[in-house]
Formats: structure tokens, C-alpha cells, sequence
């Protein structure tokens, strides 16, 4: 059954790539119910377990080194791919109505059955190396996607700097993944929880030497994190990546694949219980990039830019939650964060498409009279992720800050500030997006778009309320993992968090509604958040001073050193050539004198001294 | 008698003579010229060393040079005509095409 | 049948050398009916090698010169077996996709095939005097390849590559020839010398000296660094059939030597001179992962590329674990195909668009759909995306080389970075973007070619995903591991 899950999408995909480029609404279709199929085939999974059955197929056998392709399915993989599917699923008849006028979508849909395929096979895996070659596949199809429109120079560029960025993240998991074979001579899932343990119990007499080779382990690991879930100081790449179609941006790179970094760390969560510092290093990785992804989305005008940021904040805190030890508060939040986040996309879509792709949100205004299905659903996710009583965001987003109260005050205070951001700039582009009067034609014309695309938000708003969450194959999944109501905070906290989210919008009331044209926040604070802190230009800088220098140096110098050798010993035997030419002067006299001194050598070695010759 | 040596020193101021010839003057001729000569040296050497010795052997052998001579300077001389034909000179010091 | 193989290439060349085919097109249609038969005969030859594990078949042996012990004498392991069945898909896909040139068509190809014989004879040769004859069959072609239907710089590029491989040649004739004194003198044969030095090996300084000549010579033909300084030039001005010929299979006969007949031979020496092997892997990694960043020039960029991922294999040579070992094997095979499709694709670009910059080839797949997407397999299949045989590959070298070389495994981690970085830079200024007028006019690949490069793909991605289809039988790379002391 789960192969036929996994594999479903890759038929589809091989299908639209070899014989289906042309034929658009076929390619299409296929994907859309290959989709849809993985979805019922997966709620079919997991409500009758025994049709699953597990199996494995070793992909290599070498000298102790075991690869298999094999299927894990406990909870956390069960509730992952039910997200994947289900908002997967919701997204590709979306895309029906968003790339309806597109002339590749054939290829879109080919690309989008290729992602399905490689996140579904990240979620399923049963080890770190099949883990490992989804998480690249998933960095190949973020590539396609993102670049989707290929002949927009910024695409084309997004879609390379994504790769590479994830790829520079990919060095340290592939590290530690390498590492962890040499070291504990096992890389399947289940074998570890049992190594691990085994290993520092036998080791415990090193003093300390095998904890800090877990601590190393671990840490590379959560480099691939950091790169695959945008993390500081390997986010760069997830705002450029705004420039793939909005569907793209709602299910890769809000709900899925960037979840699949805080996903892998749940999954290595029994190693990371052994890791205290490098616990201490996520925690505060997450908790930064939460804080100041909040702030640079303050500042952004493009409605995608801003859900950008939201969502690398978003992640923050799940990588937070991860860090101070609830792994299942980071699920949680990753669930209700996944449809929520897509559902926002989504409806940012719907703006976008009625709006002729115009994505500034200062050309927007008035979208609420004109477009009221999209502006309903959008505030039911705007609610879930403020964290507002009784949406689902609420509840996850306060159960990671009472994980913080206990553990670590300042994390709480750094995840308070940016809760209130949240809602700060949500509320900003709300007003200045959805309320007002419109500012410019477009926005006097946008009008809903075909129930194609407005269906799949209603589904996807029915899940950001709180209630969705009371009951359910889902809220049995967390339980499982660990998340939900375990932890305890006092009362004054509660209601500090319920507050939060009120006041960040009413701030937001007090200065966005029934603005003009102008953003009304002090210039030189837009200035400096607008230069996101410098990352991009840092990295620029690098990458073209140092990297360039170096890379120009050492090309001269196998030019004009290295090669410099070879180039001798050609100028070498030229010169002996030459010189040798004196020698061959033409004249018979010249040659007479050879031969006589010639023959005066001969006789006095051969005959005076009796040298045998 | 005559000392064998003077013939020696004799023949051999012959020889130096040629080959200072047939290395320093340029028209071939002379050249040729040098290396009779020469050969007229090495022959003056053997019939003295053949009277000294009282046999017939190096005045035998002279004619063998004699001949030898001969048919060198019947084809040397050919060369030379053959080569003023096509150079127009007989100098030695024209004729430099093997040069590189 | 191994017969077959590695005289039929060369007959035909011949063959055609004589006649008097005019056309291009004909003298194409030729060189791929050659190749066929030769590509399934390899096929058969494989799938039946991998059968007998670690054991030679398909022997054949006939006295040459018996006064100084040279005979005739082939056969195949599976080693050997999986690169003859790696130069017989190169020289299938070389054949079909390299340009038809505008004149002398015949000898162009025949000169193609007498490469393919000479490595298929290299490669299976278990006499070491028809080990270095074979390998210059495959050598001496290139000169003419290069000489005549290169690019702009091709004179110069044709007597660099072969006056330095040549001199590579040399050194080896002489590590070769000092073995074969050193045992005895009376006899070249691969086998029977195995057998003399199991019974009474060698003395260490001799195996160091003998070593240190042989790893030289072959290093050369592998461009190691120092050494490597021919193959931008050479790859750079070369027609695709000699740039895939030689970075698909030739620079692969290094290593097969190394593998086959340095190392088991001379345990000692290679003990001696692994800091050399270590080192030369780390300088290429890196140093040549670079320098191929600076390259402006596609095919220049692919040269670089070619030699710097060679540091994978040294680094699996000088880690010498099964897992490494097993991994090289399957890296020279990945490694062949993927960088042949490479020079293939750069070499049709080239020849549609006149210029091999990579900044003045932009936007071009719209037009070249295909081309570009052969591009984008191509450079990531360079920087390991699984899928591709070459990510198995590297991951069984650093699986098996992290514990003997770490700081050298984190280095060939990078250079995986590093890769992606050139690669996808130049697939993005050199297909991606809008397109320039210029090159409005240009068209995709024509249906032999696409089946071609197709032939290459499905090999790699065929082994990508099912890598025991050439590990399997997979004793045979554990039978060169060196014993330790």
C-alpha cells in the first residue's frame, strides 16, 4: 500500500515527462488524480493499519554497509504524509485554476508529481541515506519549480540559489550522516534508537569523548535543517523563492519541504535527547530566525515576500520548540503551520491572479467587497497564525511558548516580541491589502475566481480553527509524538498570550486602516529592516570579492605556473634546437674540420690510450 | 743517403700544406689542388719508406694511391663542373643550401 | 567474443579507411553499425562476467614474441568487463552525436573506432606489454582527432595533449618494464606475475621506486594534479568524438591500471607513496573545483570539472576499503558516462551555436529544449543527485574513506558544493535567461542524437537507481584491495 503511495506520483511524473509535454489538460489531469488518488490511498492507511504492510528492498549490500528502501510508518510519518497528501492533493486542483492559462503547465505538473514523490519518500524513509536522497530529489524538483518561468532572469537566478544554498546545508548532513555509519555502524531509523544508547553506555569510561561525537553527529545533522527549513544563516534562499508560481510557494515552500528540516529532527529526536549543546544551538537558531524574520516582514511590499518571511519566522519556532525538547509541539505546529500557511498562499494567489499578477500590496485595496470568499478564508489563516483564542495556530503557537516559559525565559521573550510581530504585520497587509478603497484599476476589478481555486480554500480554512483540533485522527498522531497540553504555565501567562496577538493587530488598526498611498512607518526604520540585517549582501559580497579572488588567482596560476613547466620544457627543447643549429653551418670546410678532429679523437682514444670503442 | 727523417719532415710540410689548402682556400679547384697534394704527400712518404726498407711495398702501394687519385679527380672534377653549371661559381663558400 | 569486441572496431575502421565512402552520413551510418554489434557483444560480456565474480572468463592467449615472454593473452573480470561495457556505450553515443564533419568523414570516425578497440583491448588485456600497446591505439588517434577537426586552437591543443600523455606513456612503458626486469625478465603476463610475486614478493625499496614511476605515469593519464594541465586544452579544442572517448574511458584506464597493476603488485610501495595518492586527491578536489569556477569557456569549465572529480577516485584508491574500493568502480563507471554526455551535449552546442562561451550561449532552452535538459541531468548528476549512478558512487567512497582520510572525505564533501556551484551557474547563463536574437534561428537535437545521449542517460539513471546492477558480483573490486601488514 505505502509503495503504491510513493511510487504513484513518480508514474505520473515519468508519464507528463516522456509523452505528455504537449498535451496540457491530459498531463494535467493526470497529475491532479494521482494526487488525489495519495490522499484517499493514505487516509485508507491509516484508518485500517493492517492494510500496511511493512517491506524493504536493499538497495546496496556492501562489507556491513546495508541500504534498504524501506517504509517507516509510526506516527510522526503517518501524520506527515497525511499533511503532505491532503494539502498536496488540495494545492494541485488549485493549480488547475491558478496555471489555466499557462502554456507549459504540462511540465508544471509533471515537476509537482516529481515533488510529491520525493517528499513523500523524505517522510516515509527508514533511514538516514533514503532520507538523504529524497531530501536531494526535493532540492532537484524546489529547483524546477522555482524556476519554473525560466526565461525570468530573477527565476532562473532563485531557482540556482536555492539549490546551492540547500545544497551548502546538505555538506554538513551528508557529513554527519557519513559519520554516523563510520561511527555507529548503522544508519536505519529503528537500529539507531537502540545503538545509540548501547554505544555511550560502552563508551561511558572515554570521559565525555562519545558524547561530544554525538554532539558533533547531531549538529551536522541539523545543518541539513538549517538549509532545508531556511534557518538564519541559511534562509537567503526562501524569499527569492517567492518568484515560483504561488502554488509552488504554498506547498513547497510553506508547507512541505521546508517542514521536512524540522520533520528530520524529530526523527533524530532520540539522539538529540544525548546532545544537550547542540539542543542549546537549535534553540536559539530557531529563536533568532523566529525574531528576525518577523522584523524584515514588517517592511516588505510584496504580499509573497511577506508570507515569505512569515513563514521563515514560522519556522523558527518550530525549530525552537525542537530545540528546548518538545518535539511534538514542533509537529503540532508544523500541522496547524501547514495548512494554514497554505491556505494564505493560496488565497494571496487568488489576489494575485484576479489582480493580473500585480503583488504589491500598495497597488491592492478594497479586495474585501470584491473578492469576499478569498478575504474570509484569508482572515481565518491570518487568525490561526497570530495566534488568536480558538484558531488552531493558537493553540500550537502557545503550547511552544509555554514549553519556553519553563525551559528558557529569554526564548519566551524573544517568541513573545515576535508573536506580536506576527500579528503586527499581518494586520498590515490586511488593512492595506483587503480594506480601504482600492487603489489603481486592478483592484477596482478584481473579482472572484472559479470555484476551482475558491473551493480548496474553504476546505483549507475549516482546519484553521481550533475546534478541527479537538478530535481526530490527527490530534491522536500528536498526542503520540508528544505534543499538546503537556505542559504546564501559569495562569498570568495564558491570558499574557492571548492578549499578544489583539494588541499586535490593533497596533496594526491604529496605523494601517484607511491609509493612502505611502507606508506610514518611520523611514529610516523601514530602511534598516529593509536591508534584511545584510545576509544577502554579505554573502554577495563574499561570494564575488573572496570566492572570485581566489577562484581568479588560482586560475592564473595553473595557467602561468603550474602549466609554467610544461611551457619550459617546450621553450627547453626550442633553445637546444637552436643551439644545436650553429652546428650545421653549410659550409663543406666547416665539415671538413669535423671530420679531421674527429679522427684525431679516434686515433688518440683508440689507438694511443686502447680504449675499446 | 739522404736521411729517411728529411723525406718524413718533407712529406709532412706536404701534408699540412694540403690540408691548410683544402680548409682555408675557397675556389674548389685549389681545394683540389690541396688534396693531390695531399695525396702526393702520403705517396712521397711511402716510396721513402720503401727505399729505407729496401722492399718493394710502399712503391706498390703509391700506385695504388696513384690510381685511386685519378679516379677521384675524374669524378671530383665532374661535381665541380656540374655544380659551376647550375651556381655559376666554383667558390666553396657559395654553396651553402645544407645550412639551417 | 571478447575477439569481437576489440577487433571489430578496428577491422572496420580499417575498412573504411580503404573505401571510398564520400559521405559523412554513410561513413556515420557505419561507425554506429559497428558500434552496435560491439555494444551488444560488451552487454553479453557483462551480464556474463558479473555471473563468474571475481574470476576471469572469456581467457584467451596466443605467443607473441616467446623469446621475451610476450603473448596475446585477454580476458575479463568484471571489472574489466564493466569498462569495456563503459567504452563500447561512450563510443555508441560518440559515433551518433559528434559533428559530421565537412571533409575526410571516413577517417574521422575510423579513427573514432580504432580508439574504441584500442581501450575495449586495453581494458582487457592481461598482458603487460598489449596493456600499454592497446592504450596507445587509443592515443595516438587523438592527436589526429584534435589536429584536424578541433576548434580554434587545435594545433596547439593536439601537440600538448599528446606530446604530455605521450611522455605519461613513456614513464609507464618504463614502471612496466622495470616490473617485468625486476621479476625476472622472463615474462610480461599480468597472471603469471601475480603468482611470482605472491610466492616471493618483492624488496620494499624496489616496490617504492617501481611504484613511484608506474603512479607517475599513470597519473599523468589521469591528469593528477600537478599533471593535468593537457586536459583543459585537450577537452577544450577537441571534436565530441575524441572529448567523450577520452574523458569518458581514457582517463578511466588510469585508474584500472593503478587498481589491477600497481597496487597489487607492490603493497609496499603503494604504502610508501599513499601521503603522494592523498594528497594528490585533496589538491584536485579543491584546487581544480575552483579553478573550474573561473572558466568562461563551457567545455574548458567540463575539463576542469572532469579532472577535479578524479579526487573522489583518489581518494577511494588510498583509502583502499572494500566499500571504497567498490564505490571507485562504480565512480569510474558514473563518472565515464556522465562526463561523456557532458562533452557531448557542449560539443552539440558548440556546433549549433559557433561559440562555446558560456555568456554569449544564454537563453538558448527555449529553443534546445532537449539540449538543456540534458544540460541540467548533466550538472547534477555531476554534483551527486541521487537518482544518477554517480551518487551511490560517492556515497560508498566516503562511506568507506571517512575512518583512513576525514579532513580528505570533508574536502570531496565540499567539492560536491563546489560542483553544484560551476554547474548550475553555467546551465543558468548558458540556457536559462530570455533569449537574445541571435539565436532565434537555431534548432534541438535531431532524432539520432537524442536516442544517443538517451543511450547515456538511461545507463546512468538505470544504474542511479539500481546501482547492484554493476556492484553486484561485487567481490571483484574487493579482490584489488591491498593487503595491509
Amino acid at each position: 500500500m505505502l509503495w503504491l503511495i510513493l511510487f504513484l506520483p513518480l508514474a505520473s511524473f515519468v508519464l507528463i515527462v516522456f509523452a505528455l509535454l504537449k498535451r496540457h489538460t491530459l498531463a494535467a489531469g493526470i497529475s491532479v488524480a494521482a494526487a488525489s488518488l495519495n490522499a484517499l490511498l493514505t487516509l485508507v492507511a491509516i484508518s485500517h493499519p493492517d492494510l500496511v504492510a511493512g517491506s524493504s528492498i536493499t538497495w546496496l549490500a556492501l562489507g556491513g554497509f546495508n541500504v534498504e528502501i524501506g517504509m517507516q510508518w509510526d506516527p510522526l510519518a503517518q501524520l506527515m504524509t497525511v499533511i503532505v497528501t491532503c494539502i498536496g492533493a488540495l494545492i494541485h486542483i488549485y493549480s488547475l485554476g491558478y496555471m489555466r492559462e499557462d502554456p507549459c503547465r504540462a511540465r508544471y505538473f509533471g515537476y509537482l508529481s516529481l515533488f510529491m514523490f520525493s517528499m513523500l519518500g523524505i517522510v516515509l524513509a527508514s533511514n538516514f541515506v533514503m532520507l538523504f536522497m529524497f531530501w536531494e530529489l526535493v532540492g532537484l524538483s524546489s529547483y524546477l519549480l522555482i524556476g519554473f518561468w525560466y526565461e525570468k532572469p530573477s527565476a532562473a537566478d532563485a531557482g540556482k540559489k536555492a539549490f546551492i544554498v540547500n545544497k551548502i546545508g546538505d555538506f554538513g548532513f551528508l557529513l554527519g550522516i557519513v559519520m554516523t555509519w563510520c561511527v555507529l555502524k548503522t544508519i536505519n531509523f529503528q537500529e539507531l534508537k537502540s545503538v545509540v544508547p548501547a554505544y555511550l553506555a560502552s563508551h561511558a569510561m572515554d570521559g565525555g569523548a562519545a558524547l561530544s561525537t554525538i554532539a558533533i553527529i547531531t549538529a551536522l545533522l541539523f545543518c541539513g535543517a538549517v538549509g532545508k527549513s531556511a534557518q538564519i544563516p541559511l534562509h537567503v534562499w526562501l524569499p527569492d523563492a517567492m518568484e515560483g508560481p504561488t502554488p509552488v510557494s504554498a506547498l513547497i515552500h510553506a508547507a512541505t519541504m521546508v517542514a521536512a528540516g524540522v520533520y528530520m529532527l524529530c526523527r533524530i529526536g532520540f539522539m538529540l535527547d544525548y546532545a544537550q549543546e547542540t539542543l542549546i544551538l537549535i534553540s536559539w537558531i530557531g529563536g533568532l530566525t523566529a525574531l528576525m524574520a518577523a522584523l524584515w516582514a514588517v517592511v516588505q511590499d510584496d504580499i509573497k515576500r511577506i508570507l515569505a518571511y512569515s513563514t521563515l519566522s514560522q519556522l523558527g519556532y518550530m525549530v525552537m520548540a525542537v530545540g528546548l525538547g518538545s518535539s511534538g509541539s514542533a509537529m503540532f505546529h508544523l500541522a496547524t503551520h501547514a495548512f494554514f500557511k497554505a491556505l494564505l498562499f493560496l488565497c494571496a494567489g487568488s489576489v494575485i491572479v484576479a489582480m493580473h499578477h500585480e503583488q504589491n500590496i500598495w497597488k491592492m485595496g478594497g479586495i474585501w467587497s470584491r473578492m469576499t470568499w478569498t478575504t474570509a478564508t484569508f482572515f481565518c489563516g491570518m487568525m490561526a497564525l497570530c495566534g488568536f483564542i480558538l484558531s488552531s495556530g493558537g493553540l500550537s503557537k502557545d503550547e511552544i511558548l509555554f514549553v519556553a516559559w519553563n525551559t528558557n525565559k529569554t526564548l519566551f521573550t524573544v517568541g513573545t516580541v515576535g508573536a506580536f510581530l506576527t500579528a503586527f504585520y499581518m494586520g498590515r497587509l490586511f488593512f492595506v491589502a483587503f480594506c480601504g478603497g482600492p487603489r489603481g484599476d486592478a483592484a477596482e476589478h478584481a473579482r472572484e475566481n472559479g470555484a476551482v481555486m475558491t473551493i480548496p480554500l474553504l476546505i483549507l480554512s475549516l482546519f484553521t480553527c481550533a475546534l478541527a483540533w479537538r478530535k481526530g485522527f490527527l490530534v491522536d498522531a500528536i498526542h503520540l509524538i508528544g505534543g499538546m497540553h503537556e505542559v504546564k504555565a501559569p495562569g498570568l501567562v495564558h491570558i499574557l498570550l492571548v492578549v499578544i496577538p489583539f494588541v499586535g493587530f490593533a497596533t496594526a488598526y491604529a496605523m494601517y486602516a484607511g491609509v493612502g498611498e505611502k507606508d506610514p512607518l518611520s523611514p529610516s526604520l523601514r530602511e534598516c529592516l529593509a536591508t534584511k540585517f545584510y545576509f544577502d549582501d554579505i554573502y554577495d559580497w563574499v561570494i564575488r570579492n573572496i570566492q572570485g579572488a581566489a577562484t581568479w588567482i588560482l586560475g592564473l596560476w595553473d595557467i602561468w605556473v603550474v602549466d609554467l613547466s610544461v611551457k619550459l620544457s617546450a621553450l627547453g627543447v626550442l633553445v637546444l634546437g637552436n643551439l644545436l643549429r650553429c652546428f650545421q653551418t653549410g659550409n663543406l670546410q666547416t665539415y671538413v674540420i669535423y671530420l679531421g678532429l674527429a679522427l684525431v679523437a679516434l686515433i688518440y682514444w683508440g689507438i694511443i690510450h686502447h680504449c675499446p670503442l | 743517403m739522404i736521411p729517411l727523417e728529411h723525406w718524413i719532415i718533407v712529406s709532412s710540410c706536404l701534408f699540412a700544406i694540403g690540408v691548410a689548402g683544402v680548409i682555408l682556400r675557397r675556389n674548389a679547384l685549389v681545394v683540389y689542388m690541396s688534396l693531390e697534394m695531399i695525396l702526393n704527400a702520403s705517396n712521397l712518404a711511402l716510396v721513402a719508406a720503401s727505399r729505407y726498407n729496401g722492399n718493394l711495398d710502399g712503391q706498390v702501394f703509391a700506385f695504388f694511391t696513384i690510381a685511386v687519385a685519378a679516379a677521384e679527380v675524374a669524378v671530383g672534377l665532374a661535381i665541380i663542373v656540374a655544380l659551376f653549371r647550375l651556381k655559376q661559381t666554383v667558390q666553396v663558400s657559395d654553396v651553402t643550401t645544407l645550412k639551417l | 567474443m571478447l575477439f569481437l569486441i576489440i577487433w571489430l572496431p578496428i577491422l572496420t575502421a580499417l575498412a573504411l579507411m580503404a573505401s571510398p565512402i564520400r559521405s559523412a552520413r554513410m561513413a556515420r551510418d557505419a561507425g554506429m553499425a559497428c558500434m552496435a554489434l560491439t555494444l551488444g557483444a560488451a552487454l553479453y560480456v557483462f551480464f556474463h562476467a558479473s555471473a563468474m565474480n571475481a574470476e576471469y572468463t572469456f581467457e584467451s592467449r596466443a605467443p607473441w614474441i616467446p623469446s621475451l615472454g610476450i603473448s596475446y593473452h585477454i580476458g575479463v573480470d568484471h571489472l574489466s568487463a564493466m569498462l569495456i561495457l563503459l567504452t563500447s556505450l561512450v563510443g555508441t553515443a560518440a559515433v551518433g552525436v559528434t559533428p559530421l564533419p565537412k571533409e575526410n568523414a571516413k577517417y574521422h570516425y575510423a579513427l573514432g573506432l580504432i580508439m574504441v578497440g584500442g581501450m575495449a583491448g586495453a581494458f582487457a588485456s592481461l598482458d603487460l606489454f598489449f596493456l600499454y600497446i592497446f592504450h596507445e591505439f587509443a592515443l595516438i588517434p587523438t592527436f589526429v582527432l584534435i589536429g584536424i577537426w578541433g576548434a580554434e586552437r587545435r594545433r596547439a591543443a593536439a601537440m600538448k595533449i599528446t606530446l604530455y600523455l605521450g611522455l605519461g606513456s613513456l614513464i609507464l612503458l618504463l614502471g612496466l618494464l622495470g616490473l617485468v626486469w625486476a621479476v625476472g625478465g622472463r615474462t610480461f603476463d599480468l597472471l603469471e606475475i601475480k603468482r611470482m610475486l605472491a610466492l616471493v614478493p618483492l624488496a620494499t625499496t624496489t616496490q617504492v621506486k617501481l611504484f613511484g614511476i608506474l603512479f607517475l605515469g599513470f597519473g599523468i593519464l589521469i591528469s593528477g594534479f600537478p599533471f593535468h594541465t593537457w586536459a583543459p586544452a585537450g577537452y577544450g579544442e577537441a571534436p565530441p568524438l575524441a572529448s567523450m572517448l577520452h574523458a569518458g574511458v581514457i582517463k578511466k584506464f588510469g585508474f584500472y591500471g593503478l587498481m589491477v597493476v600497481a597496487a597489487p603488485l607492490l603493497p609496499d610501495g603503494f604504502e610508501m607513496w599513499k601521503p603522494w595518492v592523498i594528497g594528490m586527491a585533496f589538491v584536485n578536489l579543491l584546487y581544480c573545483g575552483y579553478v573550474a569556477m573561473q572558466q568562461s569557456d563551457l567545455r574548458y569549465m567540463l575539463a576542469y570539472a572532469s579532472v577535479s572529480h578524479m579526487g573522489y577516485a583518489f581518494l577511494a584508491f588510498a583509502a583502499n576499503t572494500h566499500l571504497a574500493l567498490q564505490g571507485l568502480a562504480l565512480f569510474l563507471f558514473a563518472h565515464g558516462l556522465s562526463a561523456a554526455t557532458g562533452f557531448g551535449i557542449a560539443g552539440f552546442c558548440r556546433e549549433k551555436t559557433g561559440t562555446s562561451n558560456i555568456s554569449e550561449m544564454g537563453g538558448l532552452a527555449r529553443k534546445m529544449p532537449f539540449a538543456a535538459a540534458v544540460f541540467t541531468m548533466v550538472a547534477f548528476a555531476g554534483c551527486g543527485m541521487p537518482g544518477f549512478a554517480n551518487f551511490p558512487a560517492e556515497l560508498m567512497i566516503f562511506m568507506g574513506s571517512f575512518q583512513r582520510c576525514p579532513w580528505v572525505t570533508v574536502a570531496a564533501v565540499w567539492t560536491a558544493v563546489i560542483s553544484a556551484v560551476y554547474m548550475l551557474r553555467a546551465a543558468r547563463n548558458a540556457f536559462l535567461g530570455p533569449l537574445p536574437e541571435k539565436w532565434i534561428s537555431t534548432g534541438d537535437v535531431d532524432p539520432v542524437r537524442r536516442a544517443m545521449f538517451a543511450l547515456l542517460l538511461a545507463a546512468l539513471l538505470a544504474t542511479g537507481f539500481w546501482p547492484r546492477l554493476v556492484t553486484d558480483g561485487g567481490g571483484a573490486a574487493a579482490t584489488y584491495l591491498v593487503q595491509q601488514k
